[in-house]
Parts: structure tokens; C-alpha cells; sequence
């Protein structure tokens, strides 16, 4: 049987002796070393670090004291910027319009931080309602079984304003992932 | 109504109101100068309104008060707007800077029934409904509500929905009937400039003249507090609460901004903001000199050389350039850190004076539970999406940073 690319994935169930099924994991095998993981829940090593690009899923939750606060949720791309004078990403929507969500941020030291901004006009999130945010972002990352970096638990620095959710809210307390889809 | 549809609203019923000229000998003359658009928002154009309708009786000169978002500035002659509508007409160089002067402050009130509580909180909290001023421009009245849920807030650009209001939370200019309040939020700081490329530049220097000269102050303070009135300058500059030697950073620590903000910023170099304030806009469209533009969520991290503590007053100044772009500001007493959080996202817009071109914004150790520091860093608080950039200086624009309490 083919081996996983995943290491720490969870082995094929035994017990399927046909020619058919081996092959079939060996072209699923190559795919997924072609393609790059295409599970949306990549399981996480916990292990530190890891690279940062691909499609991810930004999510940023309220802090608990902007009342009724719930999370919103954005696809974005990751992509790698320059190392000047530290090493940085580019995180941006995935839509028509997707400099009206960008992220700046800083990748040293298995941290990302840096910038979440949006215009003046917002930007719908995945659930639906309009999101300003001007923040912050700041969260260690953890490699998932591709190797690839996301951050679990981040802390999320500055204003957030969610239509019909939670109005204007400043707070040092926000809070986000981004998670590798 | 929420933000976005507040700004559609607004479009869409945005308002004009036409001052006509008055017919005489020195009209005939004015007249020729033609017709000067002004635009302004919602909040200032009750404030604006009776000042035109002054200058066009007195000078013969039509004015047009378009009631809209300053910014864009396209088709109008002159914007007036608050320091944060203004900020990127006037640092993308849409609007003149070089023209750009303050008419002065208009102060948030609450207004709510006679019967209900003193307390601005306690009164909000015992109300059905509570309309804000919408868009940017009512961020921080907004805030400032606390934990009021999104569904007890009416956030409106509507003038007439903001008075007719039983509970509002608006600048003076737009409260109704019921007993006014002082809502403990920042004035809004009215700024007049003309835009550059105007069809009427004559005139709209004539307006300008106009409403900054005695007559036109006059007119505008029956809606406007004087800058000076409000605690907005700080004539003495600085230095003038940190004693005879003021200390200022000495060296760059660490500094960082997006590769975008790198590529497109004009004003990268950290080694700007060490020293006194020093910024200078030479008059001439996207040309200064001795401030460094953060980008977006970039940040400077500075050795004051000696440290602050925790003394009377504010114990930290910031200088910053441009309108009053926030700054977040974190404390060390080791250049490794840990920095700890002074202030988030500040608006950093205090009028200086003195002979200083920057504003500037203070903070104090005590908000941060620390008795001490000497190392700073300064980061963005504006963040703004740097891919939609209209300016060669995104970022909060950081000119010095100054120790008010020195450990002695």
C-alpha cells in the first residue's frame, strides 16, 4: 500500500486484499502530493512554525465584552512577501474585490502579527453581515499534518464592528484563526 | 440602519442647499468669481449653512452647500469635514493641504427626555432604542454606548430620524428636541480646505478668507466652539510639561511595515521619528520632510535613552502628522520586551502649536499598570487596506516621541 504523505495521518483501514483498492489509494496519494491538502480540516501537529500560503479560512470572533458579538468567517489566499526587514504574508479575500479585506503580517519567530484592514465600506463576511475591522492580528502558529502553518488561537487588537451584531467595539480582547482549508 | 446603508442613504438623500447672491455694486464684481461648491457632512452643514448664506450677502459670491461625505472631494471647490474625513483628501493630496485651517470643534451631547436618569449609560440603558450618528464618523459614540446591544442601536446618517430621536446620541448640531447632555465623546474637529484642481479656485480662496476671518468666526461660533476654547491647542508646545530638558528617542530598536507599504510609502526610513518634532510639509503635494509613514500595521520601536514613569499627567507624547491618525502605543522597561499595552488605536490629532506642525497624542503608565519604561513602540492604528491606497503616506505618520515624566 502506498505510503501517506501524512506522517501523523490516521492509517487506511486493513483488510481490503484487492488490486483495486491499493491503486486507488496510490492515485488519491498522488493527488494529494500534487495537489497540496485539499481537507478543509487539516489536523494540526501542534507542532510549531510551518509555511503559510494557500487558501485558508480567516475567522474573527468579538471580544466578550461587545455584547452579542458572534464569529464571522472569510476565505482568504495567503501568499509570502518580502523579507525586509522582517519576513511577512499577504493574506487577501477571495472575491471580486479582495484588497477590500487585506492582512499584512509579520512571520518571525512562529508568529504571525500585523494588520487586518478594511475600507470604509466594509466587507461581507461568509455568514453574511457587513464587517469593518481595523486590528491587530497576533497568534503563534502550529503546522498541520502538510506542513503547512496555521494559527488556532490568535488575539485580535483594535475595532471591530459587525452590521447588525455588535456595533463599533474597540478592544484588545478580540480574538481570530485562520485555519488551512 | 447600519453603516453601509447609512452611506447609501446619505447619497441618496444627500441634501443641497443654495445660497443665492445678493445683487449690488461690489456683486457685480464678486459675481464674476462664480458659484463655490462646499461639501460637507451631515454633522457640519447646519454649521456651515448660515456662514454661506453670510458670505454670499456680504461678498455677492453664490455658495452651494452639498450635503455629503467630504471624500470623496471630486466637483466640489471646498470640503469641510472632521480631522478623520478629511484625512485622505488631504494626505492624498485631493484637497490642499496648504489651505487647510481649523473652524473649530462641535461637541457630542446626548439627548433623551427630561425624565430619564442624569447618567449618560444609565439613561441609554433604560431606552427602547438609541440613535447614533452612522459611519465613520460616529465610531467612537458608538463605542462609547458599551454594552448596549446592536439591536437597541439606530445607527443613522439621517438628520431628521437623529432629531426626531426620543434617545440620540449626535454632535450638537444634530440634536432635537430634549435636554442636551455631554456625552463624554471627543468633539469632532471641523477642518476647511479647498480642493485642489477646483473649477473656482479664486472663490474658494475667497471662502475660505471668509470663515477664517473675524466676521466668519463669528458667524460659525453660534455652532462651533472655537478650537482654543475646547483644549484643543497646546500653544506652550512641547517641552512644556517636561521641564527644561525634554528627552525625545535616541535610537531605533526594531521597525517593521508591509512589503506594499515599503513599495508605495515615500517616507520609510525609521530614523525620522528621533528627536524633537521636526515634520515639515514643504507646500508641495506628497513632500514632507522628518516623519515616518507606518504603512499598514506597521510599527517603530524606539530607546528613549533615559525612562519615563508614572508622574502627574500624561507621561508619554507621541507626534504624529497627519489629521489624527490613531497610534497604539506599547512600553518596555528591556528593548526585548515584554511591551506591554499603554494605549489602542488613539487618535492622535491634538493640535500642537508652538510653532509645531504635528499633532500629537499623550498616554500615561498608569493605564498600563506600569511604574516605568524606556523602550516604546509605536504601531498603525489607522490599517488601512494597503492595496487600496490612495496616498505615498499610509499609516500614522510619526514625527517624535517624547518623555512628559522623566525618572529623574
Amino acid at each position: 500500500m502506498a505510503e501517506s504523505p501524512h506522517p501523523l495521518r490516521p492509517p487506511r483501514p486493513s483488510g481490503f486484499g484487492s488490486v483495486l483498492v491499493p491503486a486507488l489509494a496510490l492515485l488519491l496519494g498522488l493527488l494529494v502530493v500534487s495537489c497540496g491538502s485539499s481537507n478543509p480540516d487539516e489536523p494540526s501537529t501542534g507542532q510549531p512554525g510551518g509555511t503559510v500560503t494557500g487558501l485558508y479560512t480567516l475567522q474573527l470572533v468579538p471580544a466578550a465584552t461587545c455584547p452579542g458579538g458572534r464569529p464571522v468567517t472569510f476565505p482568504v489566499q495567503v501568499t509570502e512577501t518580502g523579507t525586509t526587514p522582517h519576513p511577512g504574508v499577504q493574506l487577501l479575500m477571495v472575491s471580486s474585490d479582495p484588497a477590500l479585506l487585506e492582512l499584512e503580517l509579520k512571520y518571525t519567530d512562529d508568529t504571525l502579527e500585523g494588520g487586518v484592514g478594511t475600507t470604509g465600506d466594509g466587507q461581507p463576511s461568509a455568514e453574511g453581515p457587513q464587517t469593518w475591522v481595523n486590528s491587530i492580528a497576533s497568534g503563534k502558529t502550529t503546522q498541520t499534518s502538510d506542513g503547512r502553518g496555521e494559527v488556532v488561537s490568535g488575539v485580535l487588537r483594535g475595532y471591530l464592528e459587525i452590521e447588525g451584531v455588535i456595533t463599533a467595539c474597540w478592544s484588545a480582547n478580540h480574538s481570530f484563526t485562520l485555519r488551512a482549508k | 440602519m447600519t453603516s453601509r446603508s447609512w452611506r447609501s442613504r446619505g447619497l441618496v438623500a444627500a441634501g443641497v442647499v443654495c445660497l443665492t447672491a445678493t445683487a449690488g455694486d461690489r456683486g457685480m464684481e464678486a459675481a464674476s468669481l462664480g458659484e463655490v461648491r462646499v461639501r460637507a457632512s451631515e454633522a457640519f452643514a447646519p454649521c456651515l449653512a448660515p456662514a454661506l448664506d453670510a458670505f454670499t450677502r456680504e461678498t455677492a459670491v453664490p455658495a452651494r452647500l452639498e450635503v455629503k461625505d467630504p471624500d470623496p472631494a471630486a466637483g466640489a471647490d471646498v470640503v469641510v469635514g472632521d480631522d478623520s474625513e478629511l484625512r485622505r483628501v488631504l494626505e492624498g493630496g485631493t484637497a490642499d493641504l496648504a489651505t487647510a485651517f481649523d473652524l473649530g470643534t462641535l461637541p457630542w451631547v446626548f439627548v433623551a427626555p427630561e425624565s430619564a436618569p442624569a447618567d449618560v449609560k444609565a439613561a441609554a440603558a433604560g431606552a427602547d432604542r438609541v440613535a447614533v450618528l452612522g459611519g465613520r464618523l460616529g465610531r467612537r459614540a458608538r463605542a462609547s454606548l458599551g454594552r448596549l446591544p446592536a439591536d437597541r442601536l439606530l445607527s443613522t446618517g439621517d438628520p431628521a430620524e437623529l432629531r426626531r430621536a426620543a434617545y440620540a446620541l449626535v454632535p450638537r448640531s444634530l440634536a432635537g428636541p430634549g435636554v442636551q447632555r455631554p456625552a463624554g465623546v471627543h468633539p469632532l474637529v471641523a477642518v476647511a480646505a479647498a480642493v485642489a484642481g477646483s473649477a473656482n479656485p479664486s472663490g474658494a480662496r475667497g471662502l475660505l478668507a471668509f470663515l477664517k476671518s473675524p466676521r466668519g468666526r463669528e458667524v460659525l461660533s453660534s455652532c462651533l466652539s472655537p478650537a482654543a476654547e475646547a483644549g484643543v491647542p497646546d500653544a506652550a508646545g512641547p517641552g512644556a510639561l517636561a521641564g527644561p530638558t525634554p528627552a525625545y528617542a535616541t535610537a531605533v530598536i526594531d521597525w517593521w511595515m508591509p512589503r506594499c507599504s515599503l513599495e508605495t510609502n515615500s517616507y520609510t526610513d525609521p530614523s525620522a521619528v528621533l528627536g524633537p518634532p521636526d515634520a515639515v510639509y514643504l507646500g508641495i503635494k506628497d513632500h514632507y520632510t522628518g516623519m515616518m509613514s507606518l504603512g499598514e500595521g506597521g510599527y517603530v520601536t524606539v530607546d528613549m535613552g533615559v525612562s519615563a514613569v508614572d508622574g502627574p499627567g500624561p507621561d508619554v507624547r507621541v507626534f504624529q502628522t497627519t489629521s489624527n491618525e490613531p497610534v497604539t502605543l506599547y512600553a518596555a522597561t528591556s528593548p526585548q520586551g515584554p511591551f506591554t499595552l499603554v494605549g489602542l488605536d488613539v487618535d492622535c490629532g491634538e493640535r500642537t502649536g508652538g510653532g509645531i506642525f504635528s499633532n500629537h497624542c499623550d498616554f500615561d503608565l498608569h493605564d498600563a499598570g506600569l511604574t516605568e519604561a524606556r523602550y516604546f513602540k509605536i504601531e498603525d492604528g489607522e490599517i488601512y487596506p494597503c492595496l487600496e491606497r490612495g496616498t505615498v503616506t499610509e499609516g500614522a505618520d510619526i514625527d517624535a516621541i517624547q518623555i512628559l515624566n522623566q525618572k529623574p
